[in-house]
């Protein structure tokens, strides 16, 4: 077992141990809340759908599959992991992401039953052919509603026309045809790949003694066999595969999503790289710019753009979000813009704005057990610790932003929009 | 955690919650009127047009700078109804004053700020600035032809306008796009002048300093209004009369899912411990995942992928919503008839009462962990003053009994279906 304190003077510590068995244990202790936060998470999300286990071939399985198992595994043979979590009276969940898929559970009272139940339930697989084709019929529904969400949809429809090998580009449930294709063994096999402790992490903050949760969890570690596990994301080409998607349905103005691909240098982009990508977006975009209040200016939008670093394991996007009568307009306003910061620089009152707001964003985290917990799967996922977004952020100067901006280029973008249907 | 009250002015009080988990304090100013269809439209625009500039800063843009130099402070605005009357919330939350980087009093200045936007806005001649109207009325018009865009809530919003019928409570907050078009900048002010005279407020602050800024402030600007505030407006709630002939309406969009929201009267009429009865049934009827509807209306007969129920104490009604094929709403609805005449004859495990009880008293105690959560327990429970963990206790006391006669006084009243255009 290895632990490392990580500490900062005015917002506290936490620890990171890994345990015999590989699995990483971060535990930050909140002494003056009434709950508690944990997360049981594994690095399996729905690009890992091409994989080889224990340096064997390269396995590929439907897409949402990893989704699909997050549903499966709240059942096991003694009933429904809710009905065991609805004794304790906690609040438990789970989510499947691109890269992660993760269980979660929060508490007033009893905490070290519920973290007994959570070892034990993601521990428990148990699937029949019943059960599994009960939930195709429910997962199917969840698709569909999907279908209609135009804010999911425009994402979706972005990402797949931008990426033409990365499975980042299917949806994280799949599709009813993908789905209707897993069964129990397929199921097995991606747990027994997936879910072995040194791919997961448990992530806990609040009201907790680090040295008891972390014997409680070592008793309640299960033998688990030893793999090594490979994804093998296909490798993905620099070029989109269009410039521009439409899509109609039901809404009452367009809505678009312009986002610019780039390709990582190493697997993740790192932390630093990471903040400087949103302190980019923020000045090209964010509610301060000289963009939006021109193009609020114009007409082009009537509220604010929304902006995201999107990034994983071998994929990274710069994404900006916003709805407007005319989104090839606002996206060749957002071209002129970044031509004219990288030839004219940026306004140096407005980055150190954006960098003090940023330190108060990062103080704030700090506030609630649940973003710490999100935060520290972050950091499970992608490195880094809890700290670096207010350590780091004084080390980022113009030049930065400047060589940031140089990554948005034409070539590299791609329009979606959603339209009203008449 | 302790709770001070203070009184600022008649009618304003200002409530200090100490609290010192947080890295941050929560500064918010209460507004209560009473709900009136007629003025609805401009009473929900007024808060967003107070929010987005005032007299020192002429634009959004520059308050927003403000706010970044603020660490990032966020202000909130938001309207509601809370039983029969009109909430208008605004606040800020910035970071404590030990937490900045340089020695300048982020809270004080916060304080500051959102008493500037409440009471010193961008006004010209009894009106306000008709750019600024202009802008915020399109953003409304925006938000009113965005609702379509979210079936779920959509679908909730249209039950609430045919169940309620000419009672204000059915209302769209925001009014409809013709009622926005119409409103003036002169509308707009004398409804500002009426807010600041006329409603019952609460300032709120959720924090672990004694904020005496916020409240000498706030006693400095409300001491300028002239106040004539009615304490008997904070007091009649109406509540909806039973039918034996419910309503049943069916919409067509072009949507892949359907969507049915069905509403019920109930026979809870403000009390605390009739609420916390209705709260227990409506959580084993449609709240966790132990529910019936959870359990054997989507998992057992997976005739949707979401069926749940919740309950409005304040307004004494219930509401179940689920996504379903059109295939399936029929046999929804049915089933969801069917697990509340169960509920009615008492057919549910004792063990379920007590998830039910430990589920919604673990959220009531979690919520001191934060601040949000303790500003809307605070803002939405006046008249009643009581902590959540003595709304927990209450809970805890509900009985096998409480539920089935709460279950008793549940009746349908309107079915409403959202579903697909027949051609697709």
């Amino acid at each position: 077992m290895k632990t490392e304190i990580f500490k900062n003077s005015l917002l506290g510590q936490y620890s990171k141990t890994v345990l015999e068995n590989g699995l990483s244990v971060y535990i930050m202790e909140k002494p003056g809340f009434d709950s508690s936060f944990a997360l049981y998470g594994t690095k399996y999300g729905s690009i890992n759908t091409k994989f080889s286990r224990n340096g064997g071939p390269d396995i590929e399985v439907p897409a949402g599959i990893a989704h699909f198992l997050e549903h499966k595994l709240f059942e096991s043979e003694e009933g429904d992991t809710f009905q065991r979590f609805a004794k304790t009276g906690a609040y438990c969940n789970a989510y499947t992401s691109f890269d992660k898929t993760c269980y979660i559970f929060s508490c007033t009272k009893s905490f070290n039953e519920n973290l007994d139940i959570l070892l034990d339930f993601v521990q428990s697989p148990y699937f029949t052919a019943e059960t599994v084709a009960k939930e195709q019929g429910i997962i199917a529904q969840e698709i569909k509603m999907y279908e209609d969400n135009p804010g999911w949809r425009v994402f979706f429809n972005l990402l797949r026309t931008m990426y033409e090998n990365h499975p980042v580009k299917i949806d994280i449930a799949g599709t009813v045809d993908s789905i209707a294709q897993i069964d129990d063994k397929l199921l097995y096999e991606c747990y027994n790949t997936f879910y072995n402790p040194s791919n997961m992490f448990i992530c806990i903050a609040g009201n907790v003694k680090t040295n008891e949760v972390l014997s409680q969890i070592e008793k309640g570690m299960k033998p688990h066999e030893k793999v090594s596990v490979k994804s093998a994301v296909s490798s993905e080409v620099k070029e989109v595969k269009e410039h521009y998607i439409e899509q109609a349905l039901e809404v009452s103005k367009p809505l678009f999503c312009y986002g610019f691909k780039d390709i990582p240098k190493t697997e993740r982009v790192g932390i630093k790289d990471r903040m400087i990508a949103g302190i980019t977006l923020d000045l090209l975009c964010g509610d301060c710019s000289s963009l939006y209040r021109r193009l609020l200016a114009d007409g082009l939008i009537d509220n604010e753009l929304s902006s995201e670093h999107f990034q994983g394991e071998g994929y990274s996007a710069f994404i900006i979000e916003g709805e407007s009568d005319n989104p090839k307009a606002v996206a060749e306003e957002i071209n002129k813009e970044i031509k004219n910061l990288i030839k004219n620089g940026i306004d140096t009152r407005l980055f150190e704005a954006i960098k003090k707001a940023a330190y108060g964003d990062a103080v704030k985290r700090f506030d609630s057990t649940d973003n710490i917990v999100t935060d520290m799967q972050d950091c499970a996922i992608s490195g880094g610790t809890l700290f670096d977004s207010i350590d780091l952020l004084g080390s980022i100067n113009e030049q930065d932003i400047l060589t940031c901006l140089e990554k948005l280029t034409e070539p590299s973008a791609v329009l979606s929009v959603i339209t009203p249907r008449n | 955690m302790s709770v001070k009250k203070i009184n600022i002015a008649d009618g304003v009080e200002g409530f200090y919650i100490e609290n010192n988990r947080f890295n941050t304090t929560l500064i918010t100013y209460n507004f209560y009127l009473p709900l009136n269809s007629n003025n609805m439209a401009t009473n929900s625009l007024l808060p967003f047009l107070l929010t987005s500039c005032s007299e020192q800063f002429s634009d959004y843009i520059q308050l927003n700078i403000e706010l970044l130099d603020l660490y990032g402070a966020d202000i909130s605005c938001s309207v509601s109804k809370c039983a029969d009357l009109f909430h208008v919330k605004i606040g800020i939350n910035v970071i404590n004053n030990n937490l900045a980087l340089l020695n300048d009093a982020p809270v004080s200045r916060a304080a500051e700020l959102v008493s500037d936007l409440i009471f010193a806005p961008a006004v010209c001649e009894n009106s306000f600035k008709d750019a600024d109207v202009k802008r915020e009325k399109r953003k409304t018009i925006e938000r009113i032809e965005g609702e379509i865009n979210n079936k779920k809530s959509f679908a909730r919003t249209r039950l609430m306008e045919e169940m309620f019928g000419s009672d204000p409570y059915g209302k769209f907050i925001y009014g409809s796009v013709n009622e926005v078009d119409a409103i003036t900048g002169q509308q707009l002010y004398s409804a500002w002048q009426e807010l600041l005279s006329l409603a019952y407020v609460r300032i709120i602050v959720v924090g672990n300093e004694e904020p005496k800024d916020v409240f000498t402030l706030a006693n400095k600007y409300f001491s300028s209004v002239n106040r004539s505030f009615n304490p008997e407006m904070l007091i009649e709630t109406k509540y909806l009369p039973e039918t034996n002939t419910p309503t049943d309406i069916t919409e067509r969009f072009s949507v892949t899912q359907g969507k049915i929201a069905m509403g019920f009267t109930s026979s809870v009429k403000g009390s605390l411990k009739e609420a916390a009865a209705l709260s227990v049934f409506s959580d084993i009827f449609g709240g966790g995942p132990y529910s019936k509807l959870f359990e054997n209306v989507r998992e057992k007969q997976s005739l949707c992928y979401y069926c749940s129920a919740a309950s409005r104490r304040t307004k004494g009604f219930v509401t179940v919503q689920s996504g379903v094929e059109e295939k399936n709403a029929q046999k929804t609805i049915d089933a969801v008839l069917k697990e509340l005449e169960d509920m009615k004859n008492g057919n549910f495990e004792d063990s379920v009462i007590t998830a039910s009880k430990k589920a919604i008293t673990d959220s009531l105690y979690g919520y001191n962990d934060n601040a949000t959560a303790i500003d809307i327990w605070y803002s939405r429970e006046i008249g009643e003053d009581i902590s959540p963990n003595e709304a927990a206790d209450i809970v805890m006391k509900v009985t096998r009994e409480d539920i089935i006669n709460a279950a008793k006084g549940v009746k349908l009243h309107t079915v409403y279906r959202l579903l697909p255009k027949e051609a697709e």
